[in-house]
C-alpha cells in the first residue's frame, strides 16, 4: 500500500509542482492576498519537494534504471518549480527603477492629451482640478 | 492587471467620495476596450502608446515590454487641482497598493488640507 503510494508520489509530486508554479501567474496572481505573497503557491511547492523526497528511497531500492531515473528527475522538477517562485517573486521582481526618476508629490500633472478606451480625449492637465474632485491615476504595463 | 479587479471591487467607495479611477496602459485604444469589456471595469483606461505621459511622469521601466520595449512601472498617483498629491511606486512590480492603501491615502490629504484651513496648531 505505502509502496504505491511513493510510487504514485513520483508523477504527481512534480506535476502539482508544475501547477503550482504555471498557477501562479495563472491564477493566483488574480487574488492581491495570495499573489502579494505567494504563500499557497510556495506551500504547495515545498510539499511536492517532500513527496519528491519521500518517493525516492523506494524508487532507487526496487527500481530499475527507468524508475530510479523518473524519481530523480521528479525531485528535479518540483526543485526547480520551488527555486523558480522563489526567485521570481523574492528577486527578480525588484528590479524596478529608482523612485528618484520619477516626478516627487507636489508638481503639476503635464498638458499631455491621451485617448481613453472609447477613443476620447482626456486633458492630464485638467484632472484634478477644482470642481473635478481628485483623480486616482493607475499606470500598468499593459494587458500582455 | 490584477490591480484593475481590486479598484473596480472598490469603485462604489471611490466614487462615494468623488474621486475618479483613471487607468493608463501603453496599449492601443483598442485593446484598453478589450480589458474593459473582459474585466468589466466602470471606471476608464488611458492609451499612452508612445508613453508621453509615462516618460512626462518619469515612470518608465526600460527594456521591460514585450520584445524589449520600455512600459511604465507600476505606479499610483493621487492627482489633486492639477498636481501630483501622492505617489505609491512599488519596489517590486509584483506588488501594487491595494484600494484601502489608495483611500487611507486620500482621506490623509484631507486631514491635511483641513489643518492647513484652520491653520497650523499652536504648539
Amino acid at each position: 500500500m505505502a509502496n504505491a503510494r511513493r510510487t504514485h508520489a513520483l508523477w504527481i509530486a512534480p506535476l502539482t509542482a508544475l501547477f503550482a508554479l504555471v498557477g501562479y501567474f495563472t491564477l493566483t496572481v488574480r487574488v492581491q492576498a495570495l499573489s502579494d505573497v505567494p504563500w499557497l503557491n510556495l506551500a504547495v511547492l515545498v510539499a511536492t519537494l517532500a513527496g519528491s523526497l519521500w518517493a525516492l528511497p523506494e524508487a532507487w531500492a526496487r527500481g530499475g534504471v527507468v524508475r530510479r531515473c523518473g524519481a530523480a528527475l521528479g525531485l528535479g522538477v518540483s526543485s526547480l518549480c520551488s527555486a523558480s517562485l522563489i526567485y521570481y517573486c523574492f528577486f527578480l521582481s525588484y528590479g524596478v527603477p529608482s523612485a528618484n526618476a520619477a516626478l516627487p508629490a507636489g508638481e503639476p500633472l503635464p498638458a499631455i492629451e491621451l485617448a481613453d478606451h472609447r477613443a476620447e480625449p482626456v486633458d492630464l492637465a485638467q484632472l484634478g482640478q477644482i470642481g473635478h474632485g481628485d483623480t486616482v491615476l493607475v499606470f500598468y504595463r499593459g494587458h500582455w | 492587471m490584477t490591480e484593475l479587479r481590486g479598484l473596480q471591487l472598490s469603485l462604489e467607495e471611490f466614487r462615494r467620495r468623488g474621486i475618479e479611477v483613471l487607468a493608463v496602459s501603453p496599449d492601443s485604444v483598442d485593446q484598453n476596450r478589450g480589458v474593459v469589456e473582459k474585466l468589466g471595469l466602470d471606471f476608464r483606461i488611458l492609451s499612452d502608446p508612445d508613453l508621453a505621459l509615462t516618460r512626462a511622469l518619469g515612470l518608465e521601466h526600460a527594456g521591460m515590454g514585450p520584445g524589449g520595449t520600455d512600459v511604465p512601472r507600476p505606479a499610483t498617483l493621487i492627482v489633486r487641482e492639477g498636481a501630483i498629491r501622492w505617489r505609491h511606486l512599488t519596489d517590486n512590480w509584483r506588488v501594487r497598493p491595494r484600494p484601502e492603501t489608495i483611500l487611507a491615502a486620500l482621506s490623509d490629504l484631507d486631514d491635511r488640507a483641513a489643518l492647513d484651513e484652520r491653520g497650523a496648531p499652536a504648539l
